[in-house]
């Protein structure tokens, strides 16, 4: 049995389908591709897959995670080719390797997030308290979120401003960047809004492997 | 209106499920444009979840790309807020492939399956800045087609369309194309391109007919003008085994009404029940090969990666090489953890070794359609199914551990009483009654069945085309009586809103004065009429008021048999003598057995076909 971890960008077309349908897309290409998938046993086998964080609609990715298994073991470079021959264009295969770390060990991600508005503004906001309202399952509450950005430069862009950001990415502390645009728009005038996930690290800082 | 791709990017971000609209699953067929081409925006006027389930333009977007001359792209109806961002933007209706407005395309093409789709197909055309009435539009603008199951009888829609198809598009579709083609390159305008449409099979150019009617509103004449033919006959494909089958739909990212493999298994149906359309305008009964179709499958699971298979028909057990077909089918699908379904069973039909084939544990499950509650009434509309056969069928569902049926039943048909009525939760009740009487009753599980009921709706080119819908009164009063004869906690019903199915009918036996109406009715705002949440039947009612049109006229009227009707000019293969024959016998209570017991002459064969129901 071979571990396979897939790395591959989610941009364009892809940023406007949900990661529940990403994961249907990523199942239908295994059965085109024929590969060895290894399935789960039980009741209702389904093949092994596993994602890092997913994004939220309309983000972008540079780097993102999948990982499956296959049994018999096949080349990586031969699974790279069938699974891209068999995945819809817009999903393209940067590199198929063996995992090194975790998916759990992801920590840390870099986001460019861009956006319209004062360059000034948006640095001085982002050096103090960001609290946000954030909702989950289980609870509503306010939080400050500046202890989750650990680090945030702002850099002058052609009528904006791009922040290259690393914020929280682990799976039980996880950021979701959209919450720093919400509070800038809320408290300065701010639009246009992209964010781009660039890197994953792990808690040493070191890229993600 | 020049597509601005940048501000279509950021409108995606204002709307919900943005997936509908960017096209680029995997399948998807995108040309280049070339010269000489014909390009057609085939359009589905309901939302991408609904198209994308569509068997029929499935196999049309495959036959049109499939010609090198051809590029075939899509587009949907766009959901209300992304209406609102087109309209707030100035951006016009696209097509997913290539984002190119409507208005560019040579051909606009409209697959039209249901009534209330009407008001969507006039929203789409004014979204793509393309005058309503076909008199309005001049040589600049492209040709809009329509085809689908509405056109039988597509009147209400005739000022709309340049040229309806009528019947079965694969073949014909393409032919079409290549004559627009032809004519562009000979410099021919549009009008004569249209007179020459009308040798192509299947082609109805409503202008090139003249309407008269009588003081009473009923047809005086239907003449056609400039070389028109009297009848339209409807196209078909002859040998299904040759015809062209999508292998290679696209899949979708987003989950689809029927998001699994379709394959059809044949078109037609052998029953004759007489309120079914689909049962009398898809004869001739025309069967698929069992050994084309396990090819075929094993193509689609290659080709789409889907882990489910529907066998499609209008009722699957009637096909002649069943068991062949899923006994080849089984030795592959179970290995590659792929389900089989059917999802047209009669209780007559249904029996434990098809069950066990492709029924899944997992379903708890089944549904079955008497229609009618009394022998009486199945009779009426030559159901052809007993008691027996249905308690015989829950039997071997019983035994198969199912623990919920579901009953389909019609309310409002021709003769019904109230007996007729109260039968219904009778029948349910002997279900339930039998549950506990049967030797398969699992210790300490219990039984449910659902009745669910629709509202009758007489339709074109069926027996029961003559007969009127009950008052919307009328059928609530049935609906309650239904629902206080009800004794059991285990029987539940469910109905479909009367107020719906009146503007159905209304549609389906209407004639061209309907499209002052439905201009009218686009003109305030009406669209997704078949959405509970966008349905307001008392706009509807203001709307035919101010129109000066009776709704009873179209919904309500019984209409004698020697009257002209709006679709006579249509032939969809079965003669108006067998109708005739049949709305006669179904008053007597006299039953028709189906095609493969005995031919009943319906004249859908002169059409042709092969591995029909009878030679």
């Amino acid at each position: 049995m071979l571990s396979v971890r897939v790395f591959f960008k989610k941009q364009g077309a892809l940023s406007y389908i949900s990661h529940l349908d990403l994961n249907r897309a990523v199942l239908r290409a295994f059965a085109r591709s024929e590969l060895p998938v290894v399935y789960s046993e039980g009741f209702n086998p389904h093949p092994r897959l596993t994602f890092s964080q997913p994004m939220s609609l309309f983000q972008e990715s540079l780097t993102e995670i999948f990982d499956f298994k296959v049994d018999p073991d096949i080349p990586y470079d031969e699974i790279q080719n069938k699974l891209s021959a068999a995945l819809p264009k817009a999903l393209e295969i940067t590199k198929v390797a063996a995992p090194v770390k975790k998916l759990t060990e992801i920590t840390y991600a870099l986001y460019y997030i861009t956006i319209m508005g004062d360059t000034a503004k948006v640095a001085d906001i982002l050096k103090g308290e960001i609290v946000v309202f954030r909702s989950t399952k289980s609870k509503s509450e306010y939080v400050d979120i500046s202890n989750q950005i650990k680090s945030a430069d702002v850099i002058n862009i052609d009528g904006g401003v791009r922040i290259e950001a690393v914020l929280s990415t682990s799976p039980t502390d996880y950021l979701n960047p959209q919450y720093i645009i919400d509070y800038l728009s809320k408290n300065i005038e701010a639009f246009d809004s992209k964010i781009l996930r660039v890197k994953m690290y792990d808690s040493d800082m070191k890229e993600f492997e | 209106m020049k597509f601005n791709l940048n501000l279509f990017e950021k409108i995606l971000n204002n709307v919900d499920k943005p997936g509908r609209y960017i096209g680029g699953e995997f399948g998807e067929t995108v040309k280049s444009k070339i010269d000489g081409e014909v390009s057609v925006a085939f359009c589905f006027p309901d939302t991408y979840e609904i198209g994308m389930s569509n068997l029929g333009m499935k196999i049309l977007y495959g036959a049109l790309n499939a010609e090198d001359f051809i590029r075939c792209e899509r587009c949907f109806a766009p959901w209300i807020d992304m209406e609102a961002q087109l309209r707030e933007n100035n951006l016009p209706l696209f097509t997913l492939e290539s984002k190119t407005p409507l208005s560019e395309f040579d051909v606009v093409a409209f697959s039209m399956q249901y009534e209330l789709c009407y008001t969507n197909v006039l929203n789409m055309l004014s979204l793509a800045d393309i005058p309503l009435l076909a008199k309005d539009r001049d040589e600049s603008y492209p040709l809009i087609l329509g085809g689908g199951h509405c056109t039988y009888n597509s009147e209400p829609m005739a000022d709309f369309f340049d040229i309806i198809s009528i019947g079965e598009g694969e073949i014909v579709l393409p032919s079409l194309m290549g004559l627009y083609r032809q004519c562009r390159d000979e410099g021919v305008l549009k009008q004569e391109f249209l007179q020459r449409a009308t040798k192509v099979d299947g082609m109805y150019v409503p202008s090139l007919y003249e309407v008269e009617y009588k003081d009473d509103g009923t047809l005086k004449s239907f003449t056609p003008k400039n070389g028109a033919p009297a009848k339209i006959t409807k196209a078909i494909v002859e040998n299904l085994d040759e015809a062209y089958y999508p292998s290679n739909p696209i899949v979708p990212y987003l989950s689809t009404i029927h998001d699994r493999i379709m394959l059809e298994v044949f078109r037609g149906c052998i029953r004759g029940c007489r309120f079914c359309q689909a049962g009398m305008v898809y004869r001739p009964y025309r069967e698929k090969s069992a050994d084309k179709l396990n090819l075929l499958a094993v193509d689609c699971v290659k080709n789409t990666g889907y882990n489910e298979i529907s066998l499609l028909s209008l009722s699957i057990s009637d096909y002649s090489e069943l068991p062949k077909l899923t006994d080849e089918m089984l030795k592959w699908t179970d290995e590659k953890k792929i389900n089989i379904s059917l999802p047209s069973m009669r209780v007559d039909s249904f029996y434990k070794d098809l069950m066990e084939k492709v029924m899944s544990v997992r379903q708890s499950g089944i549904t079955f359609a008497p229609e009618a509650g009394s022998q009486r009434l199945r009779d009426v509309i030559n159901k052809n199914i007993s008691e027996e056969d249905i308690l015989k069928a829950c039997d071997v569902a019983f035994a198969g551990g199912k623990d919920a049926i579901k009953l389909y039943f019609i309310n409002g048909l021709p003769t019904e009483t109230d007996e007729d009525i109260v039968a219904i939760p009778q029948l349910a009740k002997k279900i339930v009654d039998h549950y506990f009487a049967s030797p398969y009753r699992q210790k300490g599980k219990s039984i449910s069945v659902t009745v669910s009921v629709s509202c009758f709706v007489p339709k074109p080119f069926t027996p029961f085309q003559w007969f009127g819908q009950n008052n919307i009164e009328e059928l609530i009063r049935k609906q309650k009586l239904l629902s206080t004869s009800i004794e059991s906690k285990r029987i539940s019903h469910k109905w479909h809103e009367a107020k719906v199915s009146r503007l159905e009918a209304i549609f389906s036996r209407g004639n061209r004065r309907l499209s002052e109406v439905l201009v009218e009715a686009h003109r305030r705002g009406m669209r997704f009429d078949s959405w509970d949440e966008f349905y307001d039947y008392s706009k509807w009612i203001q709307i035919f008021d101010d129109c000066g049109v009776a709704m009873s006229f179209y919904a309500e009227r019984e209409i004698p048999f020697d009257e002209l009707l709006p679709w006579d000019h249509i032939d969809c293969g079965v003669s108006k003598e067998f109708l005739i024959k049949e709305a006669k016998k179904s008053i007597e209570g006299t039953v028709t057995p189906d095609c493969r017991t005995q031919c009943s002459g319906c004249g859908a064969n002169k059409l042709g076909g092969v591995r029909r129901c009878c030679l």
